[in-house]
């Protein structure tokens, strides 16, 4: 069924993050060996490493790629308190760094750029609980980040996603691994106020008690909700589906309405990471039995496990048969099914985020012809 | 239970022993091995799919304390067994060959009880043994195996007296006198440390055994380990305590751990870095302790210890365990002498997808990549888009059921096109109130109907009394039907032909001839064509085999008559629900209803829905058919069902449909192509719909499909002609500052002198070449290469090989006459030429020219995907 073909990697130690460009086409890994490789897809379809070198004097946790339109650009955080963001060199197979931020008094957990429509802005996670945004003050020149927020999350953050969503507000999930159960939500979210010109919490998922070890948004191509998978002791799918401005169908002044579409103990202990495919249709999990699980939504929205790969590459035992789906009953918010939706009208009221940097030429060359026609040429 | 050791084979990847009261040999195999097969009962189950075949087992050793095994593959499998009288021997399993190694002994002085022993992992003639303490002896004793025995028997024999025949009784070195030593480790070749006297840590040197080099005084005394990824770190462990040491700074541990309960033996695992496993006394769980992120010598900062329980043996307390040495996180643990597992600790895997739905993650220090093989992923709406784009999906215009034919196998989606090429014919084209824009395809029932905006201008039908078209001499009750301009118009949408309508019967045939003999058979019906009805199925009944049943429901529709007394209706009703075929079922349910009441035919959710709209359409009095087209379409926005398209049309209603199914498909590209193909300006701007364009194109681009993007775009900008694209770039002639093609009498002017807009659509053959600026007539520049002007055409384009195009696909103009610069040094010329060159160079034509042009600025393009 599946066709598992290894790569040799050789790195020194553990890899801890791979992460793909945009396009799928270029690879790059981490390790505890302090260095990160990038690689390149062939014509074949092998992949071939083009670059590798010393990022940090410590693990390296996290790489991420910018969008393309900034160029070539990848960032790293590492265990030696730092974050760096390099750039391949124009026309040579050579990182070079071009900042280090250096902000953290702890380890920097995990590192993402924001979704494109935002410019090139970065947030980076740290042990002590810190979450900081940075942006490139010119796109043109990478050496020089402006820290625009620093907000602190009060518990140690293990990994942070942002909704990819362009006409909501900026949206931060953060997980903390901090292992005392009894010490609150493990999941918050942070969304940015344009007026306030900050970021404010605005959930915290109290159902997640346990140490979180990775999350993820999915990509939002358009979905009236956003899909959240966080990897904790279980693995949990929520969905966030932003309530309408309007008071009266939301009088506890929530912002979203959650729900919890699957809840799942599968992974034998922790469930260590989980990540989307391009749509978010399919979510991977990957946990402390070794094994990799692929999950997938039916019609009515309920997920299920269908296929289990083992993570030296054999098939699983039993292919779909795993399936064994403990939906819990209990919703966050009592509604419907997801696709049941007839106030639908309410993304409608959600003000389209006002435009923050106007360099970005998001979507060039024709995005919103009327709106943006004037902008982009000039 | 006896207690049981394990210890894996240093040189060979599935061999271990497990040693107690007798040594046993096992090798770990798969299931389908001959091994298994021929000696089931000798194996143990060690993982789901391996299974240790018992190979050899040696019990002449009895009292056996400790074991190593040489770290030599040859001779193979040779064992230091040490004994509780002190005694080492070199053992083997079976033959005993002729290697002089096995069955060497070594003897103490004393006789006491042996503690361990260890190889030395380099020079692997020295065998350390650890002893208790006897008098003045020293504790700790180093054998060097290849010493003859002959030479310590002449000279040694007088001197030791408890020394038998054959054995070796003088030893290379010896440490510790009136000591106990409990633990022993080899850094390398050279260095070891030992644990004495329940107080001290030592590091010798082999060279000079006589004093420490480094000592250092501790409770952790026991089971000393060197992680063998970094020589300078060391765990001991004493009672419950366990202390990492760095031998750089030796006098106090790096940190301890303190456990529950005491500690019964350590270990780093041999292929990770600063990974330490506990095993506590009378437990079943194994501690991993990743210690690499301890800060080392940051007072201000907690070292970051990351530790991990794990079960192997579910609830078995754990006898010992042992790393493989080279297999990546392999672990043998043993709870008992038929309870061994051998499992992998799994790290944390890594998972990423990529946008083309492969899979990779990393496994320890691999990756690997999981190219799916479409069958579970060809299901998913990820693949099927790629899928569909690249079949042209939404992007031909001009024959809507083109689109159709890609997703031909994707039934919801069919009638969502029918309706979308339907709605293009001319009779639905509503005059436009801007005036500005074309012609608008978002009409549905309900625009025709005007339901939306009912109160100006309500649809009023008028009544009609019809009869039964049927066999001769026989008369039938009238029937009601509604008619009005607007109802013909929605039948028409809904792909019916109406009776009156010359095509009618034409229509019907296609049906016929399309093998949807029961729904043309329907359709007559429900005209009141009740011979044509039995035409249609009797017919059909004699040409196809396949559906015998016809000929019965001809003869039970023949039967049918107004005054048909109950039983007949009774029947017709009991029966109906055995009809497999919907439409059957819709024409006795319309046959057995009291007259103008439909339900059972209104209800029929087999049928289309279309096919039931256009019944209630035909039937319905107006507030019934608000009624029912409201419910109906409510009912359809709900479940996110495009066959609700034909209701709402592209209003606001179809947007928050489309809503609703992309929520539950995630189809955004259906979204974005029925919203560019019928959408207005108004839901244009719905800012769902501009997502889901967005969207739909990043997905493009992200595949790479920049070609189905541009065709996409140019899709789009066709249904919204309004704004007209403006150019990215202008050139400005060079003396004048003027914009050469920009504005419009320039243009012209241009005309007449040169052809130099590429995009214009004059053939070439009758283009003028024109080397200067239009309004000052001065000439253009050189291209670089060829030091022609630009303008006119690049001189050798004859040589470069064109396919050769059929006529009609003549290009209009060659791209390697274009204009083409460098962004960085603005040096350009024709762009064959500068291909050309840069082919071969990476510096500009012009010279004197520094400029890289060719490595500036290029931003590791992709190929476009196809």
């Amino acid at each position: 069924m599946f066709v598992a073909k290894s790569i040799a990697v050789d790195h020194k130690d553990l890899i801890h993050d791979v992460s793909y460009d945009f396009h799928g086409r270029r690879m790059a890994t981490c390790s505890s060996d302090q260095t990160v490789k990038v690689w390149e897809q062939g014509d074949d379809g092998t992949w071939h490493c083009t670059a590798s070198w010393k990022t940090h004097s410590g693990s390296v946790w996290r790489v991420t790629w910018a969008h393309p339109e900034f160029g070539q650009v990848l960032a790293t955080c590492s265990f030696d308190r730092t974050a760096a963001v390099w750039e391949k060199e124009a026309g040579q197979n050579h990182w070079l760094k071009r900042t280090s931020l250096v902000d953290s008094r702890t380890s920097v957990t995990d590192v993402k750029f924001a979704p494109k429509h935002m410019g090139l802005q970065l947030a980076t996670s740290s042990a002590d609980g810190i979450i900081r945004i940075y942006e490139a003050v010119d796109v043109m020149n990478l050496s020089n980040w402006s820290l625009q927020h620093e907000f602190n999350c009060h518990m140690g953050c293990s990994c942070l996603t942002w909704n990819t969503s362009r006409v909501h507000p900026p949206l931060i999930a953060m997980g903390s691994d901090d292992p005392n159960p009894s010490g609150g939500p493990k999941v918050k979210l942070y969304e940015y106020s344009e007026v306030q010109r900050k970021w404010n919490k605005v959930e915290a998922l109290s159902v997640v008690s346990d140490a979180v070890h990775d999350i993820q948004f999915a990509p939002n191509v358009g979905r009236s909700y956003h899909l959240l998978a966080v990897a904790s002791k279980e693995l949990y799918i929520f969905s966030l589906k932003p309530y309408r401005k309007d008071p009266a169908s939301n009088p506890q002044g929530n912002k979203f309405e959650i729900r919890q579409a699957g809840m799942f103990d599968c992974h034998d202990s922790q469930v260590w990471r989980v990540s989307w495919n391009v749509i978010g249709t399919i979510l991977v999990s990957s946990g402390a039995d070794g094994c990799v699980r692929m999950w997938k939504a039916n019609y009515l929205g309920n997920w299920k496990c269908i296929s289990e790969l083992k993570g030296d590459g054999t098939p699983g035992e039993g292919h779909a048969a795993v399936a064994q789906n403990n939906q819990p009953p209990g919703t966050l918010a009592a509604n419907g099914s997801m696709g049941a939706n007839n106030n639908s009208s309410s993304s409608n009221a959600i003000r389209p985020p006002v435009p923050m940097n106007l360099k970005r030429n998001t979507g060039w060359p024709w995005m919103d012809i009327k709106k943006d026609s004037f902008k982009l040429f000039y | 239970m006896s207690r049981v050791e394990v210890l894996w084979s240093p040189t060979e990847d599935n061999t271990f022993i497990t040693y107690g009261s007798a040594i046993n040999l096992y090798q770990v195999d798969g299931p389908e091995n001959s091994h298994f097969s021929k000696h089931p009962e000798s194996s143990l189950k060690v993982a789901d799919q391996k299974y240790a075949v018992h190979c050899a087992t040696n019990s002449e050793i009895h009292f056996i304390k400790c074991a190593a095994w040489y770290p030599k593959p040859e001779p193979k499998n040779l064992l230091a067994v040490g004994q509780a009288n002190g005694r080492v021997v070199l053992t083997s399993f079976g033959d005993p060959g002729d290697d002089e190694l096995i069955g060497k002994e070594f003897v103490p002085r004393h006789s006491r009880q042996c503690n361990y022993l260890a190889w030395n992992p380099v020079e692997s003639n020295f065998l350390a043994e650890g002893l208790e303490k006897f008098r003045n002896d020293s504790c700790v004793v180093i054998w060097d195996v290849n010493m003859s025995h002959s030479i310590s028997e002449t000279s040694e024999r007088s001197r030791y007296s408890s020394s038998e025949h054959g054995s070796i009784t003088r030893p290379y070195a010896e440490i510790g006198a009136q000591d106990t030593s409990s633990s022993f480790a080899w850094f390398d070749g050279r260095n070891f440390v030992c644990g004495m006297n329940n107080r001290y840590l030592r590091l010798y040197d082999l060279r000079d055994p006589a004093k420490p080099r480094l000592s250092t005084q501790h409770r952790t005394v026991y089971g000393v380990c060197v992680d063998n990824q970094n020589s300078h770190r060391l765990a001991s462990f004493g009672e419950s305590q366990v202390a990492v040491w760095d031998t750089r700074s030796f006098d106090r541990p790096v940190f301890t751990l303190q456990e529950a309960k005491p500690v019964s033996k350590i270990s780093w695992c041999l292929t990770r870095s600063g990974v330490l496993t506990v095993m506590c006394k009378d437990s079943p769980i194994l501690r991993l302790y990743d210690i690499r992120h301890a800060v080392i010598g940051c007072d201000d900062i907690e070292p970051v210890i990351i530790d991990r329980n794990i079960q192997p043996c579910g609830e078995h307390v754990m006898s010992s365990f042992a790393w493989h040495p080279k297999d990546e996180n392999r672990l043998l643990a043993a709870a008992g002498p038929s309870c061994i597992k051998d499992i992998v600790v799994f790290e944390r895997i890594p998972v990423a997808w990529s946008p083309n739905s492969s899979l990779t993650w990393a496994n320890g220090k691999r990756t690997m990549s999981c190219v799916d093989s479409g069958q579970l992923n060809a299901q998913d709406i990820s693949t099927r888009m790629r899928h569909r784009a690249l079949s042209g999906y939404g992007m031909q215009c001009e024959d809507m059921q083109a689109n159709a034919i890609v997703v031909a196998d994707e039934p919801n989606l069919l009638a969502l096109w029918k309706w979308i090429s339907l709605v293009r014919q001319p009779q639905f084209q509503r005059p436009n109130q801007q005036g500005k824009r074309g012609a608008v395809y978002n009409m549905g029932i309900k625009q025709i109907l005007k339901f939306y905006n009912e109160q100006s201008n309500p649809m009023v039908s008028e009544l009609a009394y019809v009869n039964w078209q049927a066999t001769e001499g026989v008369t039938f009750a009238i029937k009601h039907q509604y008619r009005s301009a607007e109802r013909s118009l929605a039948l028409s949408l809904c792909g019916w032909v109406q009776d009156t309508h010359p095509d009618f019967n034409n229509h019907l045939n296609a049906l016929v001839d399309n093998g949807e003999e029961e729904k043309a058979a329907a359709i007559a019906i429900f005209f009141l064509k009740m011979k044509k009805a039995l035409e249609i199925l009797s017919a059909s009944a004699t040409t196809d085999n396949g559906k015998l049943n016809l000929n019965a429901v001809a003869m039970a529709l023949a039967g049918y008559n107004e005054n048909s007394n109950h039983l007949w209706r009774q029947t017709c009703a009991s029966q109906r629900s055995q009809l497999a075929d919907p439409y059957l079922r819709a024409i006795f349910g319309f046959l057995a209803s009291d007259s103008d009441y439909y339900e059972d035919v209104l209800n029929e959710e087999g049928l289309s829905v279309e096919d039931r709209v256009a019944f209630a359409l035909t039937y319905l009095p107006d507030t019934q058919l608000r009624d029912r087209i409201n419910r109906l379409a409510d009912d359809l926005v709900c479940k996110g069902d495009l066959d609700g398209m034909l209701l709402t049309g592209m209003s606001n209603e179809g947007v928050d449909l489309l809503e609703c199914y992309v929520d539950r498909t995630s189809d955004v590209q259906t979204a974005a192509v029925t919203a560019v193909f019928s959408g207005t300006a108004q839901t244009m701007s719905d800012e769902r719909v501009t997502t889901w364009i967005n969207s739909y194109r990043t997905l493009l681009d992200q595949w790479a499909l920049w070609h189905e993007r541009c065709k996409f775009d140019i899709v789009s900008q066709s249904c919204e002609p309004s704004v007209p694209h403006p150019p990215q770039v202008y050139i400005n002639c060079n003396f004048c500052g003027k914009s050469i093609t920009s504005n419009r009498t320039s243009f012209r002017l241009a005309d007449r002198f040169m052809q130099l807009n590429p995009f214009s659509r004059s053939p070439q053959q009758q283009r003028q070449k024109i080397t200067c600026c239009p309004s000052c007539r001065k000439a253009l520049p050189r291209c670089a290469v060829c030091l022609g002007t630009l303008g006119t055409a690049s001189a050798f384009s004859a040589n470069v090989e064109q396919p050769t195009l059929k006529s009609g696909q003549q290009k209009l103009t060659l791209l390697q006459d274009w204009f083409a610069w460098c962004q960085t040094c603005r040096h350009g010329g024709h762009a064959a030429h500068l291909t050309d060159w840069f082919r071969d160079h990476c510096d500009c034509p012009v010279t004197g020219c520094m400029c890289k042009c060719m490595t500036i600025d290029s931003t590791d393009v992709h190929p476009a995907s196809s």
